[in-house]
């Protein structure tokens, strides 16, 4: 972190260069997860824990790997680590395991973890790479919620399942409204980021 | 600044990529080892619950599952009557169609009536088809049909015809089980004679 700041991280992850509205990486399991409050919070805490230990393991390994290697050996990590958190959540939390359900895994083969570590942690110091992963987990799991707020409250009329009115959009409960709510998000984002982005796409 | 943009060891790649391999293999077993107990526990935790659901006041069961091999049909079990009464059978299966998978306990009476059938597990497409088979009522329709009454048609589960195709072959594939079973034991009865 000799010339970015935490700070600089921070704002990249979450607004300027947000994995999920600005990137668009990570869209399959997202759309499925933001169906819901719930759902939405256990993928994005899944996701941070797997880019964080997938960056630190690639970037302690990153002298010894190439371009194509370093992407591969990412991908067995972040399968390593996922399987791992998967069947956690089958013995601890069983509920959640059934919600997420085949979305958990395809974390693992999405662009998110492909981006920050197959390519950014093969690039940069363990720390750096901690640090970058973290702050892109964060602002993947912010979006998400910010859509399932606005899916869950006005499709169902609920916030983490409590019933709060009736009348609800029932487009929003299909993957066609999450769509939609998905775009708008991103629209917003990129009238927020503009085009400080292209100074961030490295 | 930091920047490796290509190996200063190339020639070690493959390997190291092929320990991040093993690596990753070990972190899937270990979690694997860890969680085995704790997850055959709530399994069977589960099996309890369902077949006290299907038959209250039970007095244990045993599995008879190799007795009879049917596809689609994982298990078979003798529930023996807590109240004085004949034992039972509770039959589990697994089918799918068209992307809903449905796995089903079955409950018969001692005569090969079907008691109850309730849903284990819902996966697949839609997503919600647990609460769609619950909520549409076709696990009732089944309630009281004998073995050998093969079940063709209910109806249809609006939003997820594929789990209602599922659960008929589910259930018929727990009546041809039940058949095997009542069928072997009277041509021991015979034999016996």
């Amino acid at each position: 972190m000799s010339k970015r700041t935490l700070a600089s991280f921070i704002t990249e992850g979450i607004i300027h260069a947000n994995p999920l509205t600005v990137r668009l990486v990570g869209l399959c399991p997202a759309l499925f997860a933001c169906a819901t409050l719930s759902t939405a919070l256990a993928l994005g805490v899944c996701t941070v824990i797997t880019l964080v230990v997938t960056a630190l393991v690639i970037s302690l390994l990153n002298k010894l790997l190439t371009k194509a290697t370093g992407a591969l050996a990412a991908l067995f990590i972040a399968c390593g680590v996922l399987t791992a958190i998967q069947l956690f959540l089958q013995a601890y939390m069983p509920h959640t395991a059934k919600a997420l359900g085949v979305y958990l895994p395809l974390v693992a083969v999405s662009g998110i973890c492909h981006l920050y570590c197959g390519r950014f942690a093969l690039r940069n110091s363990p720390l750096t790479a901690v640090v970058n992963a973290f702050c892109g987990g964060i602002g993947y799991t912010a979006a998400m919620l910010a859509v399932a707020l606005v899916r869950e409250l006005f499709g169902r009329g609920a916030v983490f399942g409590a019933k709060l009115f009736n009348g609800s959009v029932g487009l929003l409960t299909t993957p066609a409204g999450g769509f939609i709510c998905l775009g708008l998000l991103a629209a917003l984002f990129k009238l927020i980021s503009g085009k400080r982005r292209e100074s961030y796409d490295d | 600044m930091y920047d490796n943009t290509e190996s200063k060891r190339p020639a070690l790649a493959i390997p190291v990529t092929v320990l991040a391999l093993v690596v990753g293999l070990l972190i899937a077993a270990l979690a694997g080892a860890a969680t085995a107990g704790r997850i055959s526990a709530r399994e069977k935790q589960r099996l309890d619950d369902a077949i006290s659901l299907a038959f209250n006041g039970n007095d244990g069961y045993t599995d008879i599952t190799a007795d009879c091999p049917v596809k689609g049909v994982t298990a078979v079990y003798r529930v023996k009557s807590g109240t004085g009464g004949e034992d039972g059978l509770c039959v589990l299966s697994v089918s799918s169609s068209r992307g809903c998978t449905v796995k089903l306990l079955t409950a018969f009476s001692h005569d090969g009536m079907i008691a109850s059938v309730h849903l284990l597990e819902a996966e697949g497409t839609p997503y919600n088809a647990d609460e769609l088979i619950e909520e549409s009522g076709i696990l009732a329709e089944f309630g009281g049909v004998l073995y050998n009454t093969a079940v063709v048609s209910v109806k249809g589960i609006n939003g997820a015809e594929g789990c209602s195709t599922a659960v008929v072959r589910g259930v018929n594939s727990a009546c041809a089980a039940v058949s095997c079973l009542l069928d072997t034991e009277e041509s021991s009865e015979e034999v016996a004679e």
